[in-house]
């Protein structure tokens, strides 16, 4: 029972003038929603930003041209957690992030979205007791079958500022017992970057590259795994399509192992028989265009049932919930369900629609970062 | 909101007759997978691993961390389970072994398809354990549940965790459950049941008296006082000494040198040292001992939440490190007396000599594993007496 020595002063490192502020990006579509905020903290705070990719880089769409927008870097340092079952994708990144939490020794870490490794960044910061900002808090489709929504739940729960981009997000929140002093409606931080890149993308006209009519076409856009990487799946939805293209034309936008199954049931053959546009991958700011000028779009992803409502432009979700409820009450999104029978009969050109949605003004991110500086002293750690 | 119980409801698998199989009889019976990462859940779990054999209507599989199946610390307890399968834990951090833990599960997961997984309490193993069960879409039972303290340190965050994930929430007082449905979580999920941990020390308590772990040193029955602090990051090593030397003036004092004591288990010369000034130190960590030792104090100083329960269930007098108690109904039946952060105020607890009138409130009437069994077998299992079971 002796006391711990004291550490001589002289030993200590020079304390870090600045306090840092992790981001830990998991995807394009978190990455673009924590870029204004990114950029928004530069603006009001003196600030060492780290930008954490969980992930490969690599492997995403590049970015640099809506980065360059933002005027956002891209991430710093990435753990390279991508293989593996959830567990290990999750675990991956509490062991990863440890280490740099431990070398950084950040005032605060802020995470989007509802991935494994958005739930690992969390379960790391709180065992460090680093408080965590979660943007696009509060999202639920009730549906807890899907990984996204447990991610979802348990991060909201470990984090200290949850920052919503609907009332309805927030309700959500206070209804789980968290305290309303947490809970901040901020708005849509995607909503920003459509905003800052709405002009410059209806000025690329891609849909004149893929030989459509503005407002005319319909795009569609497949990313959930339990579409875009079932066979099965997406052979019906492929005849669903071919079906659409006799009514209206039809831009399908394929990822290379998307495109490699239905080449191999020969579904690819029937869809471009029919008069669909088979497309690779495009960057963001090309897509933005696509989406920007497409009479109607298809999807499954969360991303794109923002920028489509934030757009104004009618979106149809391939699933049976969504976790973003202010689109279908709000916003411009219609849910198309999630069986065998993929029906796509209802789906059509329509007219655009202005974005009603409280808060989806494009001033998100500063709202975010008024939010942060007020409830988080950014004070420099006693030990970096 | 309950999108828990309409997305799993297909799992539920309909018991049928035992088909033959190689001459052996298949095991047709759901599996229902224990989580023990640690002794305190194996102390939790064991009761009611013991009655779900008794009803014998599943096939238990029990999923052990080495660190959890400490058997020096479970000994005396009837037909105690060994793990059937162990998560190989290497060195690490408390992280890297979070992460094995988690991919670890996964795997016995797979390879058992269980219909329930059962976990307790609020380790970092059963967290992991939760979180793997969950995403796999396997229902999760959660004993221990609902406990919270105001405020929340790294082990309170894996309780609510935890509970979020949890199919069926075993409540061992309504205080607890109380807590849930005020997070939102529906009441048909949870269940007051009663704390299956006092189910065992009611199981052991006469092995325990019978053991006279106190008498070895020469301290008088219900006149001494045991104390069992744990570093929680608030106790000075220094105040904490000198308390105990003001105290061991007045009475015994039997102090418990575990390794999470405060400054560390004492030397063998520093043990030499407080014995010479009436502070005896007992080093052994076998639940029987431990019972033993509490059983027969005059009062008990701690800062633990499971000592607290243990003493208020046996009727020691109990007196509370720290501004709170994470167990407020042993606080407000009386049993129990919160000292504050002041570590001085130690040296004027007195033990109080008589012999202790167990308390048989609802959470700690020894029926608790009975509940769990009974609420397990109503949601899980959808035949009992299964005439696999006539074959032993």
């Amino acid at each position: 029972m002796t006391a711990t020595p004291l550490v001589p002063a002289a030993v200590l490192p020079p304390l870090p003038r600045r306090a840092t502020v992790l981001h830990l990006v998991g995807g394009t579509s978190s990455f673009l929603r924590l870029a204004p905020v990114v950029a928004a903290l530069a603006e009001r705070e003196d600030l060492r930003q780290v930008l954490i990719h969980t992930g490969r880089p690599e492997d995403e769409p590049a970015l640099d041209a809506v980065l360059a927008e933002l005027g956002v870097r891209a991430p710093d340092r990435a753990l390279g957690v991508t293989a593996g079952t959830p567990g290990a994708r999750t675990g991956g990144v509490v062991v990863e992030l440890e280490h740099v939490l431990t070398e950084t020794a950040p005032a605060l870490i802020v995470v989007a979205g509802g991935l494994d490794a958005t739930l690992g960044c969390a379960l790391s910061a709180s065992k460090h007791g680093v408080p965590i900002v979660h943007l696009d808090a509060g999202l639920r489709s009730f549906d807890w079958s899907t990984a996204d929504e447990i991610n979802r739940v348990l991060t909201d729960r470990l984090s200290h500022t949850l920052l919503t981009s609907s009332l309805e997000a927030s309700d959500n929140l206070a209804a789980e017992g968290i305290s309303m002093e947490h809970i901040h409606h901020i708005g849509n931080t995607l909503v920003d970057v459509v905003r800052r890149c709405e002009e410059a993308a209806r000025a690329l006209r891609v849909w004149e590259r893929f030989d459509q009519a503005e407002g005319h076409y319909v795009l569609v856009s497949l990313h959930r795994p339990e579409h875009a990487d079932a066979p099965r799946c997406l052979d019906t939805v492929a005849a669903a399509l071919t079906a659409l293209a006799e009514q209206t034309p039809v831009v399908l936008s394929l990822d290379r192992r998307s495109r490699g199954h239905l080449d191999a049931s020969g579904a690819l053959d029937d869809l471009q028989g029919a008069g669909v546009r088979c497309i690779e991958r495009l960057d963001y700011l090309e897509f933005l265009s696509l989406q920007a000028g497409a009479g109607a779009v298809v999807t499954d992803a969360g991303a794109i049932q923002d920028e489509t409502s934030a757009l104004g432009v009618s979106c149809f979700t391939l699933r049976a919930a969504t976790e973003r409820a202010i689109t279908l009450s709000q916003g411009t999104n219609a849910l198309l369900g999630d069986g065998d029978a993929v029906d796509l009969s209802m789906v059509r050109p329509l007219p655009l629609a202005p974005c009603t949605v409280p808060l989806w003004d494009g001033r998100a991110a500063h709202r975010a970062a008024d939010v942060v500086a007020a409830h988080h002293a950014l004070r420099p750690a006693a030990h970096a | 909101m309950d999108g828990h119980r309409s997305s799993r409801a297909h799992r539920l698998r309909l018991v049928s007759p035992a088909e033959h199989l190689d001459g052996r009889p298949a095991d047709h019976r759901p599996v229902v997978l224990h989580a023990l990462g640690t002794p305190r859940e194996t102390m939790l779990l064991s009761p009611v691993i013991t009655e779900l054999e008794r009803l014998d209507c599943v096939r238990q599989v029990l999923v052990g961390a080495p660190a959890g199946i400490d058997v020096g610390a479970l000994e005396g307890i009837d037909g105690l389970h060994l793990p059937d399968r162990h998560l190989g834990l290497g060195e690490g951090t408390a992280t890297e072994q979070f992460a094995a833990m988690l991919a670890g599960f996964e795997m016995v997961l797979d390879v058992e398809d269980p219909e329930l997984v059962v976990v307790a309490g609020s380790t970092d193993a059963a967290l992991a354990c939760a979180l793997a069960a969950a995403k796999r879409g396997v229902a999760l039972a959660h004993v221990e549940s609902g406990l919270r303290k105001t405020a929340p340190g790294a082990l309170a965050f894996n309780r609510i965790l935890v509970d979020r994930l949890a199919d069926t929430l075993l409540a061992p007082s309504a205080a607890d459950a109380a807590n849930l449905l005020a997070e939102g979580i529906p009441d048909t999920r949870v269940h007051v049941v009663g704390d299956t941990a006092i189910d065992l020390v009611r199981r052991l308590a006469p092995a325990a008296l019978a053991r006279r772990t106190w008498a070895v040193a020469g301290l008088p029955e219900h006149g001494y006082v045991l104390v069992d602090l744990v570093d929680d990051g608030h106790l000075s090593p220094d105040a904490l000494l000198q308390a105990l030397l003001r105290l061991s003036v007045h009475a015994p004092v039997a102090l418990r040198a575990r390794p999470e004591l405060p400054g560390g288990p004492p030397s063998p010369d520093a043990v030499a040292a407080l014995g010479r000034r009436g502070i005896t130190c007992f080093s052994g960590d076998g639940l029987i001992d431990r019972l033993s030792l509490l059983g027969s104090a005059g009062a008990v100083v701690t800062n633990v939440g499971t000592v607290q329960d243990e003493a208020a269930a046996l009727g020691v007098a109990c007196h509370t490190v720290g501004a709170e108690s994470e167990r407020p109904a042993t606080v407000s039946i009386g049993a129990n007396v919160v000292l504050g952060e002041d570590l001085a105020a130690i040296a004027d607890v007195r033990p109080t000599g008589l012999l202790p009138i167990p308390n048989v409130l609802a959470p700690w009437d020894g029926r608790a594993a009975a509940r769990v069994g009974r609420t397990l077998v109503a949601h899980y299992v959808l035949a009992v007496n299964h005439p696999s079971a006539a074959r032993s």
